[in-house]
């Protein structure tokens, strides 16, 4: 499945809110068409580094980014590049579902909208994109309708869609199913393994089984640092480090 | 568990007896009002020129110098204050700057209005030669209700889920598509209701407008923003001044003509607030 050129490289990546180091020197590799979950106690930072992957603690006052994320070949905090191309290339889904107050339709065309795409396209642009998040058959008879009409589920879906109509190469996802039901994050989980082929997502997950499921490789988190990265079936049988099996089997978090 | 329930109670029956008060208060006073001046209000009160005879006097001038100063202090005042709570809130980056101007805003929403009005004097009708015109009046009148429409653009822009705005930066919206295409139209409600509110303080002052030497007898509607004028509150205030039981008649009928004036605009930010509420979403 993997190229052999990552796709994210995160290079002595450091965090502070402030005087406080949130992460420190976080050093991965993600790779294309890989789903690779971040997991970790409250409070161990794993949603902060996420953010730094689009930028989006640029929106926190007091934090402050060190070190090297590159996405493409390209350093995404060097001064010469534009923090709003880097979030239409790097896609997020948050911890609630937040669709916009608008129609089921206008939540998936308004970012391409705003690219200047002809109606046409939109059209495909939304019909592809609520396909692709498994939600076109749900709502394809009332998309003119409110978006805050649909169940949790749904939003967190009509969510994905919004942010894959943007066609990223990377998604990242905050804890993405923490606010829905079993039978909703079922789908949620399902539908990641179905666009790992278009995509490479990293999530943030709570739920240990859930980054068991869906993910190829697994990065533990604990008090700003990564303390194991492995191929995930490896990581959750054969841990390596003690405050990695101490968090797997519950001990602790 | 007693103490508790007469507690209860008695907090009950505190807010029951504030409510009655105040409510009550207003209704003697509309009341009281409505008995001195109906019987002066008719179609020629609306229609007539101020007269020394107090049968044939009425609010013409008034009223349209009212119309005229509300209408241009609008055009002056919502633009500028919504656009400065909009750069406040959504632009400036949090520090002592914005901390300083905050504290500034909120200091002079406090100020009384009559400061204002020697402002205006000292301003606009001396430094700027503006005279006592519907100009300089809607001018004081647009810095008087300026920090109230900022406060109000922040409070609406403050209550809009940060959510909302993290979903649209995470597809690639700019700042500015953020702020307008997004957070606005959620605020929109809010910032209606602020400025009719803002609005309707402002058209029952006098003081500003008597301290830069609004007239009050004035025979002529304003035909341009350089003339002079006069607005309702003005007027009431000076037939209530004189000796002659017949004005005050018609000072309370004045002030019935303000309050229905304040009543629609207070109605039409109700309005508007449903029916923005209810569109919430829709597209």
């Amino acid at each position: 499945m993997q190229s052999a050129q990552p796709i994210i490289i995160t290079d002595q990546v450091s965090i502070f809110y402030g005087e406080k180091r949130a992460i420190e020197n976080a050093n991965l590799k993600f790779y294309q068409n890989e789903i690779a979950a971040l997991i970790g106690p409250s409070g161990c930072g794993k949603s902060t580094f996420l953010r730094s992957i689009n930028r989006m603690n640029d929106f926190i006052a007091t934090a402050r980014t060190e070190g090297k994320v590159i996405v493409e070949e390209e350093d995404i905090y060097a001064a010469s590049i534009d923090p709003v191309l880097v979030r239409r290339k790097v896609g997020m889904v948050f911890q609630k579902p937040n669709p916009f107050p608008k129609s089921i339709y206008d939540n998936v065309a308004w970012a391409p909208r705003k690219t200047g795409l002809p109606k046409s396209e939109l059209n495909e642009i939304v019909e592809n994109s609520l396909k692709k998040a498994a939600l076109w058959e749900e709502v394809r008879d009332r998309l003119h309708q409110s978006a805050l009409g649909l169940s949790g589920g749904q939003q967190q879906r009509l969510c994905i869609a919004r942010a894959i109509a943007m066609q990223p190469k990377v998604l990242l996802m905050d804890e993405p199913c923490s606010a829905l039901d079993p039978i909703a994050t079922g789908r949620i989980e399902d539908l990641m393994r179905e666009l790992q082929k278009d995509y490479t997502i990293v999530i943030v997950t709570h739920n240990m089984q859930q980054a068991a499921r869906v993910s190829d490789k697994t990065v533990f988190f604990l008090n700003g640092k990564i303390i194991e990265t492995g191929e995930t079936r490896e990581f959750f049988t054969r841990p390596k480090q003690v405050e990695t099996e101490n968090y797997i089997t519950g001990k602790f978090g | 568990m007693m103490f508790e329930k007469i507690r209860e109670r008695l907090s009950y029956f505190v807010g029951l007896l504030a409510v009655v008060a105040s409510l009550g208060l207003l209704f003697i006073l509309i009341y009281d009002i409505i008995r001195q001046g109906g019987g002066a209000l008719s179609w020629d009160f609306i229609t007539n020129f101020p007269s020394r005879f107090p049968a044939q006097a009425g609010v013409r001038s008034a009223l349209f110098g009212t119309a005229w100063v509300m209408i241009m202090t609008a055009f002056i005042s919502i633009p500028l204050g919504v656009f400065t709570g909009i750069y406040l809130e959504e632009f400036l980056s949090r520090g002592v700057f914005k901390k300083f101007i905050e504290v500034n805003i909120s200091n002079l929403a406090g100020v009384p209005s009559i400061v204002y009005g020697m402002l205006g004097l000292a301003v606009f009708v001396r430094a700027m030669a503006l005279g006592r015109s519907v100009l300089s009046g809607a001018l004081t009148m647009s810095l008087l209700i300026l920090p109230v429409i900022v406060i109000a653009t922040v409070e609406a822009l403050k209550s809009v889920p940060t959510t909302l705005r993290w979903a649209a930066f995470g597809v690639g919206a700019s700042r500015r598509q953020v702020v307008f295409s997004h957070v606005l139209p959620q605020a929109f409600p809010g910032i209606c209701t602020g400025v009719i509110l803002a609005l309707s303080r402002a058209i029952g002052e006098s003081a500003p407008l008597i301290l830069i030497g609004a007239l009050s007898y004035v025979a002529f509607v304003p035909e341009n923003p350089m003339d002079s004028f006069t607005v309702l509150a003005i007027q009431t205030f000076n037939w209530a001044s004189r000796p002659q039981e017949a004005f005050h008649e018609r000072a309370a009928a004045a002030i019935i003509v303000l309050l229905i004036l304040t009543l629609a605009m207070n109605g039409l930010a109700i309005y508007l607030r449903a029916r923005f509420a209810g569109r919430k979403g829709a597209r």
